[in-house]
C-alpha cells in the first residue's frame, strides 16, 4: 500500500473524513505513519544495508554515523575485500585475554569489534591507507516522504503500521481502550515479521533415507 | 538530525494532546525527557569515549568545583599547592590538590622553578562517565581491584611507587580513581611548539604527515580518537599512551543545552515514551494509569534494543574451518584428595 492509501484507510478507522477533516490532518496521519514504519523497522531489523569503508592510516574507530547515510540499529558481519576474508567477530575482552598491547599492533584486519553504540574498529589496525572493508549493518529505512511511497517489507505486514498510527493518535481523542486494542493488534503483526526477518535464511531438510519429510 | 530540547518537547506535547500547556508545564516534561536521557545511555552503555587520567605532575585551573561549569579549561581543581599546607589551611575534609602549576606548557619549567613534580596517583574522573569500561597503562589493560585485594598483594599499595597495574576505585571521594603502584615515570608527551594558536602541523604528533586538502585545519589525525563530549571543532590537546592510563568508560549524552541529542535519534521516541509515562502517572486532572502503563512498556521495549545492540556484536561466531575458537570452558576446579579431612578408619 502506498502512503495514500496507507492515510485513507487510516482516515477510515479513525472515523474521520479526509476531505473534511476535524481532528487531525494529513500531516497528522502522514507523521503517525511514518512512526510505525520506523517502529517496525527498530524492532524487527528487516533493513539491511552495506557500505564500503576506506580503510584509514592507524584509524582506531570508525563511527558509524559518518560512514552510514542511514541510522544504524545493529553491527553485522564485516568483509575485508583485499584479503577476501569474513572478519572475526570479537570483544574487546577476547583481545585482552590473547593479545597484550594489541593496540599497538600493526597489521591486515582479521577482527571486528564494537564499542558501545556506533564506533566500529578492525585489528590489527592498518598502518596505511590502503584496502576496504564492506561492512554490513541492519539501519532504519527512509521515511515515507511521498503519497507513492510503500513500506519495503511485504504488503501483508502494511497493516501493522496502520494498527500502530491508531495506537498513536487516538489516545489524543481520549479512546484509551481502543487505543491499546490497536497497540495489541500492532504487536502481533510486529513477531509476525519478526519471524519472517528472521527465519529468512532458513529452508526445510532437504528428504533423505530415514529423514522424516518436513 | 540532532533533537533539541525543544524538539523533544513539542513531540511529547502532540502525543499529549496539550499544546496550550494546560496541564504539563515545560519544565515538568523536560525534567522527564532529561531523566529518559540518562537512564537509556547509562543502562545501555551506548555512549563510549575514553579520558585519560594522566600521570603526570597535577595542574589546576580553578580552586572550587562549582567552578568547573565556567570553565573554559578544564586542567583540574586543587585549592593548595604543597601536602604541607595540606593540615594547614582549615578542614582536611574540603582540600583539594596538590598542584602546581595550571597550563600543560608550565610542565617543561617545573624542575626550573623547584615546583613538585611528584606524580599523584588519585585522578578526577570527568562527571559525565557512568561507568569504568577498560581501564590501560602503557597501552594495555588493567584491572580495577577492590582495596582489600590490592591490600593482598602490597599492604603499601598506596605508598609504593613504580607502574601502575590496577586501579581502586572504592575507599576514594566519588569519580576518584586511585592508581597502584604510584606512577614512577611521567606519561610521554608531545612538545609544544610557540605558546599559543591551533595545531598546524601534525608531523610531531603522527607517523602519516601527508595533508589531505591544502588549507584549514586538521579535521582527523591518524592514531588519535576524538574524545569527550564536546568532540567537534579542532583539535585541542593530543595525548600519548607511552607510561600513560587511559580510562575508556561509558557515560551520559552530551548536554542538551548545547542542542543535540547524542544518542541515536530513534532512542528519542523512547525517551518521549518515558515523558509520557510520567506525565500521564502524575495525579491530576490528566492521569491515566493505563496509558502511564502502556508508554512505560514501550520505553523498557526501547531500552531493552539498545542493551540488546550493544552486546550483539561480541557474541556473534563465525564458522572458520581450523581458525581459532573461543574457549568457553575454563580449567577444571582443583578438588581435594579423596580422603582429605575425614577421618580415616583404621
Amino acid at each position: 500500500m502506498t502512503r495514500a492509501e496507507l492515510r485513507a484507510e487510516l482516515y477510515r478507522r479513525l472515523e474521520e473524513s479526509s476531505s473534511g477533516q476535524v481532528f487531525f490532518d494529513d500531516d497528522d496521519l502522514n507523521d503517525a505513519l511514518n512512526d510505525g514504519y520506523m517502529e517496525l523497522s527498530d524492532a524487527t531489523e528487516w533493513y539491511e544495508v552495506y557500505r564500503t569503508i576506506s580503510i584509514l592510516h592507524t584509524r582506531t574507530y570508525y563511527d558509524l554515523r559518518n560512514v552510514f547515510d542511514v541510522e544504524v540499529l545493529s553491527v553485522g558481519p564485516a568483509f575485508h575485500v583485499d584479503a577476501n576474508r569474513w572478519l572475526i567477530p570479537s570483544s574487546v575482552r577476547d583481545l585482552d585475554g590473547r593479545f597484550s598491547r594489541w593496540e599497538i599492533v600493526r597489521g591486515v584486519p582479521e577482527r571486528v569489534h564494537t564499542r558501545g553504540l556506533w564506533w566500529v574498529g578492525y585489528w590489527p589496525i592498518l598502518g596505511s591507507e590502503t584496502g576496504t572493508i564492506k561492512q554490513y549493518v541492519s539501519a532504519l529505512p527512509a521515511t515515507l516522504g511521498d503519497d507513492t511511497d510503500e513500506p519495503g517489507f511485504d504488503a501483508e505486514f502494511h497493516k501493522g503500521v496502520i494498527e500502530y498510527a491508531l495506537a498513536e493518535l487516538l489516545p489524543q481523542q481520549g479512546e484509551v481502550t481502543a487505543a491499546l486494542e490497536a497497540w495489541q493488534r500492532y504487536l502481533a503483526v510486529e513477531v509476525e515479521l519478526g519471524a519472517v526477518t528472521q527465519g529468512r535464511g532458513m529452508v526445510p531438510k532437504p528428504q533423505g533415507y530415514g529423514v522424516l519429510a518436513q | 538530525m540532532a533533537f533539541s530540547r525543544s524538539d523533544l518537547r513539542a513531540a511529547v506535547r502532540r502525543a499529549l494532546n496539550d499544546a496550550e500547556v494546560a496541564f504539563w508545564s515545560d519544565v515538568e516534561i523536560d525534567t522527564y525527557v532529561y531523566r529518559a536521557y540518562q537512564d537509556l545511555a547509562r543502562q545501555s552503555r551506548g555512549v563510549w569515549d575514553l579520558t585519560y587520567a594522566e600521570n603526570l605532575p597535577a595542574g589546576f585551573s580553578y580552586t572550587q568545583p562549582w567552578e568547573a561549569a565556567y570553565a573554559d579549561f578544564d586542567y583540574g581543581v586543587a585549592n593548595y599547592t604543597y601536602d604541607d599546607e595540606r593540615l594547614l589551611l582549615g578542614d582536611e575534609g574540603a582540600m583539594l590538590g596538590p598542584a602546581q602549576h595550571t597550563s600543560p606548557a608550565d610542565l617543561a619549567f617545573l624542575a626550573d622553578v623547584e615546583a613538585s613534580t611528584a606524580i599523584p596517583a588519585t585522578a578526577q574522573l570527568p562527571t559525565t562517565v557512568t561507568e569504568m569500561d577498560r581501564p590501560t597503562w602503557d597501552n594495555m589493560a588493567i584491572p580495577v581491584v577492590m582495596p582489600a585485594q590490592a591490600q593482598r598483594i602490597d599492604p603499601r599499595y598506596e605508598l609504593t611507587i613504580g607502574e601502575v597495574y590496577a586501579l581502586v576505585a572504592t575507599q576514594q571521594r566519588v569519580r576518584t580513581i586511585r592508581k597502584v603502584r604510584v606512577p614512577a615515570a611521567s606519561a610521554d608527551t608531545y612538545t609544544i611548539h610557540d605558546t599559543w594558536g591551533v595545531c598546524r602541523s601534525i608531523a610531531d604528533v603522527s607517523a602519516d604527515t601527508t595533508v589531505t586538502g591544502t588549507w584549514g585545519i586538521p579535521r582527523r589525525i591518524p592514531g588519535h580518537q576524538p574524545m569527550g563530549p564536546e568532540r567537534f571543532g579542532t583539535p585541542r590537546r593530543f595525548y600519548q599512551d607511552g607510561k600513560n592510563v587511559r580510562v575508556e568508560h561509558w557515560r551520559y549524552g552530551r548536554s542538551l543545552d548545547a542542542g543535540a541529542w547524542e544518542l541515536p535519534d530513534r532512542s528519542a521516541r523512547y525517551a518521549r515514551d518515558y515523558a509520557l509515562a510520567r506525565c500521564y502517572e502524575r495525579r491530576g486532572p490528566a492521569q491515566d494509569l493505563l496509558l502511564a502503563k502502556h508508554y512505560d512498556a514501550r520505553y523498557l521495549r526501547g531500552l531493552a534494543r539498545l542493551v540488546r545492540r550493544v552486546q550483539l556484536v561480541g557474541r556473534q561466531r563465525v564458522g572458520q574451518f581450523g581458525g581459532p575458537s573461543v574457549r568457553r570452558a575454563g580449567p577444571p576446579r582443583p578438588r581435594m584428595p579423596w580422603n582429605y579431612g575425614s577421618t580415616m578408619r583404621q
